[in-house]
């Protein structure tokens, strides 16, 4: 098993180099010329020049390359100049952020779409089957930006029932006391109530737009196999055996349907730890996916190469890790 | 002895696009204890339609009880409450299937999945469940329990596999033991082990068996009484040494007939033409009568009654008009 990992973890790393490569020439390929950008607009042309060689942005393109891999293989993943830290510093206050918002968006999902899945597939032709035909349907149909834009409205400027999309709590609340970063455990942890309510308010929104895709598809899997596992053998042996539908749904149907169901959470799990660009900007949230847009907008190479790679750093981890979790839910999966 | 399974005028309807269509119908039989009752017939005569609408394992959705009863020590079980159901599946009726490679939970190890049914119908702690286990394993002949308890159904072959299933349905000490195929899925030597670990177990539990095969064979060796049922309909039934020795209805003839003999190895095995008819194609008269070789004009034309012959057998086959005992 520990061979099996340190082996799948060998292989990532020609991966690894493999995309920052890739990203390294697409941030190339961006239109901007962060020189100038750095030296604002208004800037001499010699200033912008001078600029330039201090970046070494006047050096070869694979000159360029080189300098990078150099600084990569040394654990360095940059400075961005337009926040004015290193890029691991930004991260390292942007990423709780993420990761509450990933969090809490997956939670959500799970806690509505298994439930929901099953009572689709147990009761098929029903009327839950339908409320998960459609949320499946709405879900992936829906687009973030719109949803967004409809919840802002409603909710915020309509009912007024949730706080201005602004971030993770609002400015007259202090945040709580720093231990994880996750303000929702932070505030819990200190016992702060009112920031938690407030965080929770302002997660309301943006979670639940970033959840409704991982939702419908979460849902949609948890359907189509749980209608696969109650036509096998072992299922009816189950009932035979006079035992409780639910039993025999929950515990004989459900382990069976949720390996397939484990790769969806995964991989949603993933992509969105990668911070969602459009439901950060949308709710001016902080985190990964609101700095990789800024640094875009201001041809910032640095941090779009360093986030692109963590990225797939944690992408591939938490693949290897559901992979793992194979062989835990399932005994004929075994690895060497 | 005391009937203890009684099915009368059986008849079910499966739903279709077109309507419902009956697969079953007129079906009577008797189970007395300490008895074993085949069910003999072609793919698609109805004989595990029959066998598991007795446990209620018909999808729900699809198969329907349209008429008659089933009765379980003179009870009628046929509308009881799902939840009241319950109570009797494993405990007084249970089964044991064809496909021993996919009827155990592939997740769960063998002594849980055995001592779930255990939990469920007798009031036993887990600790005793547990022992109660590794006994029944060792009832089915299965040499090291301790071991066997702990591995997952995939580690198995399919004859330990299918005295896994026979060890399950007997967990819940069971007054009625329904077998569906239970061999046919097994190699030809773990199939004789099989049937003798059934034998075995029947002698000394005292339980009624329902034995459904396709093989004339596994009944001679296992049965007291056979039903041969064809097109959703029981044809004979009566004593298997009388049904062997003297059939009486032209398909229990067939089928006995097409029984591979070593005596005149040469000779090309015997079928009967053509195939079971599906069950919304069931012919007006006779639903054998466009395969039988003995076919009379009649048989086209009326369905022919059950009649009641001597040595207790009965044939539902227009020959035997007149002939009652």
């Amino acid at each position: 098993m520990l061979l099996y990992i340190l082996r799948r973890i060998r292989m990532m790393i020609p991966t690894f180099f493999g995309i920052a490569f890739i990203t390294f020439i697409l941030t190339r390929i961006l239109p901007g010329d962060p020189a100038l950008m750095i030296a604002g607009e208004q800037a001499l042309p010699e200033y912008v020049d001078k600029v330039r060689a201090e970046y070494g942005l006047d050096q070869p393109i694979y000159v360029q390359l080189w300098e990078y891999v150099k600084q990569l293989a040394s654990g360095n993943l940059g400075f961005a100049w337009h926040t004015g830290h290193p890029v691991i510093e930004d991260f390292a206050s942007r990423f709780p952020a993420t990761l509450e918002l990933t969090l809490v968006s997956i939670i959500l999902a799970i806690i509505i779409a298994i439930p929901l899945g099953i009572l689709a597939a147990a009761f098929k032709n029903s009327i839950f089957d339908y409320v998960a035909r459609a949320l499946a349907f709405f879900g992936t149909a829906m687009p973030i930006f719109w949803l967004g834009l409809l919840l802002i409205m409603l909710f915020y400027a309509n009912l007024n029932w949730l706080p201005a999309p602004s971030g993770r709590i609002s400015e007259d609340i202090l945040p709580p006391t720093q231990i994880t970063g996750l303000y929702i455990v932070d505030s819990l942890l200190s016992g702060d109530m009112v920031a938690l309510k407030d965080s929770l308010l302002h997660l309301a929104m943006p979670a639940f737009c970033l959840s409704l895709g991982t939702m419908a598809i979460i849902t949609k899997m948890v359907r189509a196999s749980m209608l696969e596992v109650l036509k096998q053998d072992f299922i009816r042996t189950a009932r035979s055996k006079g035992i409780r539908e639910f039993v025999v749904i929950c515990k004989h149907g459900l382990i069976n349907s949720f390996i397939p169901t484990l790769t969806v959470i995964g991989l949603q799990f993933g992509y969105l730890l990668g911070g969602s660009v459009i439901t950060e900007s949308i709710f001016v949230w902080p985190g990964i996916g609101s700095y990789v847009t800024d640094s875009i907008l201001v041809s910032d190479y640095a941090p779009i190469q360093a986030m692109t790679l963590i990225s797939a750093v944690l992408y591939a981890f938490i693949n290897l890790f559901v992979d793992v979790l194979y062989g835990v839910l399932d005994p004929r999966v075994r690895y060497e | 002895m005391t009937n203890l399974l009684t099915i009368k005028q059986l008849a079910i309807e499966f739903s279709s696009p077109t309507g419902p269509v009956r697969v079953i119908e007129n079906v009577n039989l008797t189970l007395e204890a300490g008895e074993t009752l085949g069910i003999v017939g072609e793919s698609g005569s109805g004989k595990s339609v029959t066998a598991s609408s007795i446990m209620r394992l018909l999808p729900k959705d699809l198969a329907e009880i349209s008429d008659g009863d089933i009765q379980l020590k003179g009870q009628s079980i046929v509308k009881l409450s799902d939840s009241e159901f319950r109570k009797i599946r494993g405990s007084k009726i249970s089964m044991i299937f064809q496909e021993p490679m996919t009827a155990l939970n592939p997740v769960f190890k063998i002594g849980s999945q055995i001592s779930e049914m255990i939990l469920q119908h007798r009031k036993k702690s887990k600790k005793e469940a547990k022992a109660e286990v590794i006994n029944l394993l060792r009832e089915v002949g299965i040499s090291a329990p301790e071991q066997i308890v702990n591995s997952y159904p995939h580690q198995l072959s399919g004859g330990m596999r299918q005295r896994i299933m026979i060890a399950m349905a007997i967990a819940g000490d069971p007054e009625v033991l329904i077998a569906d195929e239970p061999t046919t899925a097994l190699d030809v030597t773990i199939q004789a082990q099989v049937l003798e670990l059934l034998k075995k177990i029947q002698r000394e539990r005292g339980m009624s068996i329902i034995l459904i095969t396709h093989d004339f064979g596994v009944v001679a060796e296992l049965c007291d009484r056979v039903c041969v049922m064809y097109a959703g309909q029981i044809v004979e039934q009566g004593k298997v040494s009388t049904i062997f020795n003297n059939p009486r209805h032209p398909y229990t003839q067939g089928l006995l007939k097409s029984i591979p003999q070593f005596v005149n190895p040469s000779e090309e095995l015997y079928t009967i033409k053509g195939q079971v008819p599906a069950p919304n194609q069931f012919p007006k008269g006779c639903r054998f009568a466009p395969r039988c070789p003995m076919k009379m004009e009649i048989c086209e034309l009326e369905e022919p009654e059950m009649i009641e012959l001597k040595e207790g057998i009965a044939c539902k086959c227009h020959l035997y008009r007149g002939e009652t005992d």
